[in-house]
């Protein structure tokens, strides 16, 4: 479990004054094998909120602890990150060898292990993200969808219990999307814990689970079908709803009543149809 | 026109040379290129222009390949023979005025020449036959003793990977970046070299901020795969000497004691 507790932070400043606070007061836990989506416009706080899951921001106030360890200590460090692991938005910048099993390889290596259970490692991520026949291939050859893969395979060689993306689709073509979607689908049903920031309101829809940020502190946390329910107090924080929740609350607007909000069109027909009958 | 480019010159054709282990072609390299240096009459040449030809045979690279990497050496090859060639003193063959051609001359530009085309077809072998993350292991690995005496290996090994990495990333930048400049009205083809030198900097700015950009996203990354410098890191490959390295070790040094055996002989 990760548990945020009381957590405030700010990046440093020259001037004194110039220090906003970019959390303020925030206290959440993720749970073991969750899938969360953490929802913010820019400057939200939200990118900052994830990095003090694996000590690389560590709070000026409260304390964020992973599995009872506390970010806070420096000698937990090498433990968290082990446990965390991070995916970021550019897959250029995170992939670190010319040659993409050695880039897997990386994590793990940096770990001391065995160089025949790194071996093993490195061929069960490969396969996990379906990249197995790119192994040896150079990493600028790759697509988009392809690389930010290859970056998943290189944490998840490092065995962590939870996984951060932080927006690792927001450049990527819609097929590139669908890709790294997909991997991130089979890997928390295997029982590694997701956290996904993104902006892609229809890949929030598929999560248990969206923490709202605003302003440095958390607005909402609910299920997806909680939080898209009202999308009035969403489109004030600068985000959307699902086109299919929109439509709804929308017509909720002229009287007709939808007992769950739908977040995907199969959803929207499934209850407007047994409306119309 | 950037894009064709390929990381270093890696030939893949997994021949024996090929699967020779890195740090045992580097040592042979060096070897060879020190052979070259002391081979100093015909016979040692034949005898080292025959190792050279072996191994290119054995290599299986196309000869072609061998030649083009000749070209952009061409000219300074030709100076050395022509230094070579006008600047002996010695018994004279033909004489021009200040011009002259000596017997000597003309030996030394001989092996010279053969000895540069030589060193040329060795170092090659090894950047042909040898992909660069194999070099770059080689090297670290043949650096490590060196850490007694405070060379960072694992540092330089790494940095030279990384460079080989975000070649063609950087690249495909600048390219962007022209291309950019370009659809903003930026000319990088006129005027005389000092207006196109100073036509590079819209070009070279952005390519340096987005450089430091991406180091600074790379070093958190690597930061979050747990790296922490070289200490108590393992590597997925070994590095094994087996009885190819040996058996190749031993056809050079032979060479090598041919080659000493001329010397003295002739």
């Amino acid at each position: 479990m990760i548990s945020v507790k009381n957590v405030s932070f700010s990046y440093d400043s020259e001037e004194k004054e110039d220090r906003k606070k970019v959390l303020d007061n925030v206290s959440l836990d993720i749970n073991q094998g969750e899938l969360v989506a953490v929802l913010g416009h820019n400057g939200s706080g939200k990118s900052t909120l994830v990095k003090t899951f694996n000590g690389i921001c560590i709070p000026d106030e409260g304390c964020v602890t992973v599995d009872g360890l506390d970010t806070g200590n420096e000698e937990n460090c090498g433990q968290i990150r082990r446990k965390v692991g991070m995916v970021f938005q550019n897959p250029d910048n995170q992939i670190v060898a010319t040659i993409v099993e050695e880039d897997v390889a990386f994590g793990p290596e940096n770990l001391g292990i065995e160089s025949e259970q790194i071996r093993k490692r490195v061929d069960d991520a490969l396969r996990t993200v379906g990249m197995t026949a790119y192994a040896s291939h150079a990493p600028h050859m790759l697509s988009g969808g392809q690389k930010q893969r290859v970056a998943i395979a290189g944490v998840i060689a490092m065995e962590p219990s939870y996984i951060v993306f932080d927006e690792s689709t927001a450049m990527l073509d819609p097929k590139g999307r669908k890709e790294v979607i997909e991997t991130i689908k089979k890997l928390n049903s295997k029982g590694i814990t997701i956290i996904l920031i993104t902006h892609y309101m229809e890949e929030a829809a598929l999560c248990d689970r969206i923490i709202v940020m605003n302003k440095g502190r958390v607005e909402k946390d609910g299920t997806p079908t909680e939080i898209f329910a009202d999308a009035e107090t969403m489109q004030k924080l600068g985000l959307g709803v699902p086109q299919p929740s929109l439509l709804a609350y929308e017509l909720g607007k002229q009287g007709v009543k939808f007992e769950k909000t739908p977040l995907t069109a199969e959803e929207f027909i499934k209850e407007f149809t047994g409306k119309i009958r | 026109m950037l894009n064709d480019i390929t990381l270093g010159q890696f030939y893949p054709t997994n021949s024996i040379i090929h699967r020779l282990d890195p740090r045992m072609k580097i040592v042979l390299t060096v070897l060879l290129v020190v052979f070259l240096f002391v081979a100093d009459n015909l016979y040692g040449f034949i005898l080292m222009a025959a190792l050279c030809v072996l191994a290119v045979i054995v290599s299986t690279i196309p000869v072609g390949y061998i030649l083009r990497s000749f070209k952009p050496l061409l000219f300074i090859i030709f100076i050395t023979c022509m230094l070579n060639v006008f600047l002996t003193d010695g018994r004279i063959l033909w004489q021009y005025s200040f011009l002259k051609i000596t017997y000597e001359g003309v030996y030394l530009a001989v092996f010279m020449v053969i000895r540069l085309f030589l060193l040329i077809t060795v170092t090659n072998l090894l950047t042909l036959t040898t992909s660069p993350i194999l070099l770059t292991d080689g090297l670290e690995r043949l650096m490590s003793p060196l850490k007694k005496i405070k060379v960072p290996s694992h540092e330089i090994a790494m940095m030279m990977t990384i460079a080989l990495r975000f070649i063609p990333t950087l690249l495909e930048e600048t390219d962007k970046i022209i291309k950019a400049q370009s659809a903003r009205g930026a000319s990088f083809t006129s005027g005389n070299i000092f207006a196109r030198a100073k036509a590079m900097i819209p070009i070279l700015i952005p390519l340096f901020i987005s450089a430091f950009r991406r180091a600074d996203e790379l070093a958190l990354a690597m930061e979050c795969r747990c790296y922490s410098g070289g200490e108590n890191r393992t590597r997925m490959r070994r590095l094994k000497i087996q009885a190819r390295d040996i058996v190749a070790l031993l056809i050079s040094v032979v060479f090598g004691v041919a080659v000493l055996v001329t010397n003295t002989l002739f």
